[in-house]
């Protein structure tokens, strides 16, 4: 222990000043010192559990671990913490071949896995179907794709597949490559300097541009990894970039602070492109959306998308490909915002040339896609969501990989790289779903639209219900018995406001009705209340002849019930996601366990569910308020229900609480739709990048994105009359 | 006057409000979050305080903080705390408390600061309806202060005299509870219960650790300690001391580690004795109020009411960090109005959320989970309850308002038959799945104590161990020594759990039951009556009551057993799916 106390005392007063400013030196001085350079580590951590060799000799692979068995060496499926996430079907993996096979370990990420149709269809099984049948050769594919792999996890898995002794590896990676994620509020010490830094020279551009330049350089090593691994251990190995759904994938999210007040203008611009998009006039949409690409500097993939969506209503679909590309490419950026996996462009063009460098042959779906379907707007003809492949998006994806290996075993032949007149595509014209139970396939559809129905977020904010129910109406199409799965699932839901999912009766019927053990968190993991989910759901049972009706105002029941207490509808359960998000976390407290203490809203419009019938008024208690430093500054902000408008209230940047009335006649009974219509934003902008810059120098979170405004509490009852 | 206290940032974060000088709430986030000791800022908790007291965020006239970060800043530096630049040294920015409390919880306010160990008598003092009160606060360490005697007077409390870090009776024993391979912050609990197996063949060498006087004056043998370690607390010279090495966690614990339990429970007692003498010296009261974590070890507290140098003596049900929080508010209520918020003693620890019949009827019926329905005769649910138990059921107790502090006390409680000799290995093995040397405490009826336990005054927070008297065979919950930690149970603070066990004291004669938080291991006691199914389906537990309701186990499914297991797996400290987590240090005061 240190004796010398007075000078303790001097530091930890400099430390202790209020204005922080000892804080901001002394994080400035801890870079300073530490001087490494994380901007590649953390990719390079694997996300899979590792573990040592063990007395076989060998390590696991994923999920299935060695043991020894009649004098031979098996890996056997073995429980672990991430086997949820690895191929469910199958036990066992022996570590020697058959006698007269060509072993291909196939290795990827969910894309590569098939999400939705694993285990009865995935890539590895097209792959293995068009070897076997289009050459005299046996092939056995080893499918060691997983669910949500990094690139650590990517590399450790290439490397524990080397024990099988492969012919080739074949990769099937580049959605999950997160570099040092942008915009991350949980950022060490370093790298928020770094950001700061940033800030100062470059404004929030430039983090896009560090992100863009990070990315390149993890893709690199990836690669050279790769590459070393192949040579080193004489192995052929084929990499395939995966595609993006631009058609029917939209990936919207707010915009940074920008300058010159053209943050206010940019969501003014977006709030009128909206509209037009709702109304159909594409023209004044697309003129819309190239004024606010103007202002982002295209680096914003809400305004992309505005313009790609016009210009694909307008037929002028290859105009529209570059927004497409650049909303996917900006959308990874956004970390816990709207970082869907996909695989940049830039990341694309970086594997096709380090795969020409190093001689690894490179196979680009998208570019395979653009050319069957001789559109470069890839859609849900191939895709379910926004990368995973229908199974005629898997069918057509293998098959010149298919091509390609069979070439390593037919003479005279390029070996290396894939033409546009090889005829690949012969091996499309065969069946994918010939001996699928149409059982399975319904469950793998309703799964995809409730996937699309919680994380596909318009760009506009309208609710197409009849979209969406023709999404569930696919998966009827194939079977009626998912219908009784549809109404397992609203019964689950409407268990304890659907915390209750898993434990209830409904819920473990659901459980044992999956394809595979990755289905029923998607459906455990839904949003709260889910209006528009249940509600699709049961227009389109109560079109089958079943109650669908009777079943929903059931659900309704158990939240209408509530407001003789009040509700607050800031609790998680009613808040309506109009960013697209998805769960980057395993984290029980996204939907039904609060988060954060009060909501804050990073669009001009809030929405919020409310259940209720129409037979009363119902008496609304507001606590909000606007951020800015102005206090005397005040503005109206808009409340409406069903578009319906309520009232305005007069809100300044500190708390103010107000109580309106919702009258009946504005309501339906059942689902209705609240909606907060926020004053436009009033901060100075300079200052607000000049506060999140001292901010990240002080090591502290910030955040990057405006707020309109904040809601303490919003609570619903029903009004009693005295 | 709403006034809200926050304790926070270390462990067991809570939060407590005082309404209009009552105190109406009180709560730790780990129960709504799921996370044991979660030290995070009490969001959840700040949300359940102002539902419970009817107001929003405007209503607030003061946040009430338990400590002093920067003193505590002073202290970390000076203790040559582990400033590793590569780690990221949160611990450095002491500015963070308030900074959240007004980013965070969005409060605009008053934000007032108190000393950790002022806070801690307060949390004692102004709940125990004494007007004067002797005062000893003890714990790890808060700024500087491990140890504080006190005098409280009125509204007045003067703290007189401290001990400073490194000298701490909390770090010692933390220290040898880190040595015996369990987790310091909550293995400190398991020790003391380990104590009775072992022998005090330790004590000489403990006794090398410190020095003491007379009046209770402390000090460490710094030669055995280091506390700037993530993953130790004791020095080389430690292990050449006792000959004995430290023990792997979940290893096997043998005779020698019982043995220095034992004296290291010994030792605690001793220094507390002799501090509480020397305390005495120094006040004149008759009343004594004890604070802190090292006022968690019941068998010391046992101790010192032994000792007859104080005829009354209060410890509030949170005498950890949790409680604190109910100090601060305490101390910002008498800043604002000038005097106690609280004239009456504290007398029950329930002041959490409460759920109704309807709110558990409608889950059920959802759910289709069969129950019985006692709403329209309550009197028959504790027939009910009562065949189940003498049948050698163990029982999930839900009723009414949570408890606040470490301990079930018939509000989140599992209970069983204390005279079934192989319940005890029965509830450690399959229903809390923990080590099998864990005692059980028992609930027993106030107006019975005399006849069954050496203990003559009501204990209803169960924070004092006394001896089994009883004629009746109460193997369950009589620890190897005889002894056991009683909770008195009176029909004015708990009516339905009191009507319980005098039903079934009407059918055994035994008016105690088996008492234990209603939990698994390495999980928060239950709040709400879906943690309570979750952990029902997670556990040996028979048959699950909330409010009027009863489920048996055997009406359940097999696969909503297999399902509450995938629940109770799922919910864990958010995990990036793409990123590696981090771990954190055994002790994180540093």
């Amino acid at each position: 222990m240190k004796n010398d106390r007075t000078n303790f005392e001097k530091l930890s007063n400099f430390l202790g000043n209020p204005d922080q400013s000892g804080l901001e030196i002394f994080r400035l001085i801890q870079t300073y010192l530490i001087n490494k350079d994380s901007t590649t580590e953390e990719i390079f951590q694997s996300n899979i559990p590792e573990y040592e060799i063990n007395h076989t000799g060998f390590k696991p692979i994923g999920t299935w671990h060695p043991i020894e068995k009649n004098n031979e060496i098996l890996f056997i499926r073995k429980n672990q913490s991430d086997s949820i996430f690895w191929e469910s079907s199958r036990t066992q993996i022996k570590r020697i071949k058959e006698p007269n096979t060509n072993r291909i370990c196939f290795i990827g990420e969910s894309a590569a896995a098939g999400m939705f149709f694993s285990p009865y269809y995935t890539p590895s099984i097209a792959l293995s179907n068009h070897l076997n049948q289009q050459t005299d050769i046996t092939w056995e594919v080893i499918d060691l794709t997983r669910s949500c792999m990094n690139a650590g996890g990517l590399l450790a898995t290439c490397e524990a597949s080397l024990q099988l002794s492969p012919d080739f590896i074949v990769v099937m990676a580049g959605n999950n490559w997160f570099a040092e994620a942008i915009f991350d509020n949980d950022a060490p010490i370093t790298k928020r300097q770094t950001y700061s830094q940033i800030l100062e020279n470059e404004g929030p551009d430039g983090i896009i541009n560090s992100y863009k330049k990070n990315l390149i350089k993890c893709t690199e090593k990836i690669m050279l990894k790769l590459d070393n691994l192949s040579q080193q251990n004489n192995i052929k190995l084929i990499f395939i970039v995966p595609a993006s759904n631009y058609g029917h994938w939209e990936r919207k999210c707010p915009i940074y602070w920008q300058k010159n007040g053209n943050t206010s203008k940019w969501y003014d611009l977006y709030q009128k492109a909206s509209e037009a998009l709702e109304k159909s006039n594409y023209e004044e949409a697309l003129v819309l959306g190239k004024q606010m690409l103007a202002i982002d500097n295209n680096n914003a993939p809400t305004s992309n998308r505005i313009v790609a969506n016009s210009l694909i209503a307008l037929e002028r679909t290859d105009e529209a490909y570059n927004y497409c590309v650049a909303e996917s490419d900006y959308a990874i950026m956004h970390n816990q915002l709207t970082a869907f996996p996909g695989t940049p462009s830039f990341v694309r063009k970086t594997c096709k040339q380090l795969g020409e460098e190093f001689q690894i042959p490179i196979i680009d779906l998208e570019e395979i896609f653009i050319d069957y379907l001789g559109s470069k707007i890839l859609n849900d003809s191939l895709f379910v969501d926004y990368c995973h492949m229908t199974p005629d998006g898997i069918n057509i994806a293998m098959a010149p990989v298919a091509k390609l290996l069979s070439s390593y075993y037919t003479k005279n032949e390029k070996k290396d790289s894939i033409q546009s007149n090889i005829d690949w595509k012969k091996l499309v014209k065969l069946p994918s779903l010939n001996n699928i139970d149409p059982f399975q396939l319904a469950v793998s559809y309703f799964y995809i639209s409730l996937y699309d129905l919680h994380l596909n977020q318009p760009v506009n904010n309208a609710l197409n219900l009849e979209k969406y129910i023709s999404l569930f109406q696919k998966a009827a199409d194939y079977s009626e018995k998912i219908l009784d799965v549809m109404e397992l699932y609203v019964k689950a839901r409407s268990c304890y406001y659907g915390a209750g999912f898993s434990l209830s009766k409904a819920g473990q019927q659901l459980f044992q009705l999956v394809n595979s053990p990755l289905d029923f968190p998607v459906a455990q993991a839904s949003p709260g209340v889910d209006a528009l989910t249940i509600e699709a759901i049961c227009l389109l049972l109560e079109r089958n002849s079943r109650e669908g009706i009777k079943l929903m105002s059931q659900y309704q029941q158990h939240y209408i019930r509530l407001l003789d207490k009040g509700v607050d509808l800031t609790e998680p359960l009613y808040i309506e996601r109009i960013n697209s998000i998805i769960r980057l976390a395993v984290d029980s407290e996204l939907s039904t366990r609060r988060k954060i203490p009060y909501y804050k809203s990073w669009w001009p419009n809030s929405y919020f569910s409310l259940v209720a019938d129409n037979n009363n008024d119902l008496e609304l208690k507001i606590v909000c308020r606007i951020p800015g430093e102005n206090e005397t500054v005040d503005n109206n902000l808009k409340i409406l229900v069903n578009n319906f408008p309520i009232g305005h209230l007069r809100v300044t940047n500190k708390w103010n609480k107000s109580l309106l009335v919702i009258p009946k006649s504005s309501l339906i009974k059942g689902f209705n739709r609240l909606c907060i219509s926020w004053p436009s934003l009033s901060q100075d902008e300079n200052k607000e990048i000049n506060f999140l810059k001292n901010r990240y120098s002080m090591g502290l979170k910030i955040n990057m994105f405006p707020v309109f405004g904040e809601v303490f509490s919003l609570i619903v009852s029903k009004k009693v009359d005295l | 006057m709403n006034i809200i206290g926050i304790s926070a940032n270390f462990h067991d974060s809570s939060c407590a409000l005082i309404q209009d000088s009552k105190l109406i709430a009180a709560v730790s986030e780990e129960r709504f979050s799921r996370f044991k000791n979660d030290a995070r800022l009490p969001i959840r908790a700040f949300r359940y305080c102002l539902e419970a007291g009817k107001i929003d965020i405007t209503d607030i006239d003061c946040i009430a903080y338990y400590e002093n970060p920067y003193k505590k800043l002073l202290r970390q530096l000076s203790s040559g705390a582990n400033l590793d630049l590569s780690n990221e040294l949160n611990w450095i920015d002491c500015h963070k408390p308030f900074r959240e409390i007004n980013e965070i919880l969005g409060y605009e306010g008053q934000i007032k600061f108190y000393d950790h160990h002022l806070s801690h008598a307060a949390s004692s003092y102004f709940f125990s309806g004494f007007t004067d009160a002797a005062i000893l606060t003890s714990d790890g360490v808060g700024e500087w202060a491990t140890t504080t005697y006190g005098i409280g007077q009125g509204p007045l409390i003067e703290l007189f005299k401290e001990i400073k870090y490194p000298h701490s009776i909390g770090l010692l024993y933390s220290t040898i509870t880190n040595y015996l391979g369990f987790e310091v912050l909550s293995g400190e609990y398991k020790v003391m219960g380990l104590a009775p197996y072992g022998e005090p063949l330790f004590v000489d060498k403990l006794q090398q650790l410190f020095n003491l006087n007379d009046d209770g004056d402390f000090e460490l043998n710094m030669e055995y300690f280091d506390f700037s370690q993530i993953d130790h607390m004791y020095t080389h010279s430690l292990t050449e001391l006792l000959k004995l090495p430290p023990r792997e966690p979940k290893t096997e614990i043998n005779q020698k580690h019982l043995d220095l339990a034992k004296s290291l429970q010994l030792i605690l007692e001793q220094i507390v004795l002799k501090q509480i003498h020397g305390l005495k010296n120094k006040v004149t009261s008759s009343n004594l109020c004890m604070s802190g974590g090292v006022a968690l070890n019941c068998v010391a507290n046992h101790a010192v009411r032994n000792s007859g140098l104080f005829k009354h003596i209060f410890i509030q049900p949170a005498s950890g960090d949790a409680g604190s929080a109910m100090g601060a508010a305490a101390l910002a209520h008498i800043d604002i109005i000038g005097k106690n918020p609280n004239n009456q003693q504290l007398c029950n620890a329930y002041l959490g959320p409460k759920y109704t019949d309807e709110d558990i009827y409608s889950m059920l019926s959802s759910m289709e989970i069969e129950a019985f329905d006692f709403r329209d005769n309550p009197s028959k649910l504790y027939e009910a309850v009562v065949d189940r138990i003498i049948a050698g059921k163990v029982i999930g107790w839900f009723q009414g308002r949570m408890e606040f502090g470490p301990r079930a006390l018939g509000a989140r409680s599992i209970i069983a038959d204390p005279r079934d000799p192989t319940m005890r290995d029965r509830l450690n093995m399959l229903v809390k799945k923990r080590e099998s040397f864990r005692p059980f405490a028992p609930a027993i009826l106030e107006e019975h104590t005399e006849n069954h336990i050496d203990l003559n005054i009501p204990t209803p927070f169960m924070l004092e161990t006394c001896q089994v008297i009883s004629t009746l065979d109460l193997p369950a919950i009589t620890h190897v020594d005889g002894s056991c930690r009683p909770q008195t149970v009176s029909a004015k603070t708990n009516p339905k759990f009191h009507a319980l066990l005098t039903v079934f004291y009407q059918r055994t004669n035994c008016p105690i039951l088996v008492n234990t938080s209603f939990n698994v291991k390495n999980e928060p006691i239950v709040c709400t009556p879906l943690d309570a199914l979750r952990c029902f389906g997670n556990s040996g537990i028979d048959a699950l009551v909330l409010e009027n309701f009863l489920i048996d186990r055997t009406a359940l499914p097999e696969i909503f057993f297999t399902m509450a297991k995938q629940e109770a797996e799922f919910i864990k400290p958010p995990q990036d799916l793409f990123m590696k987590t981090q771990t954190e240090g055994i002790y994180t005061f540093i």
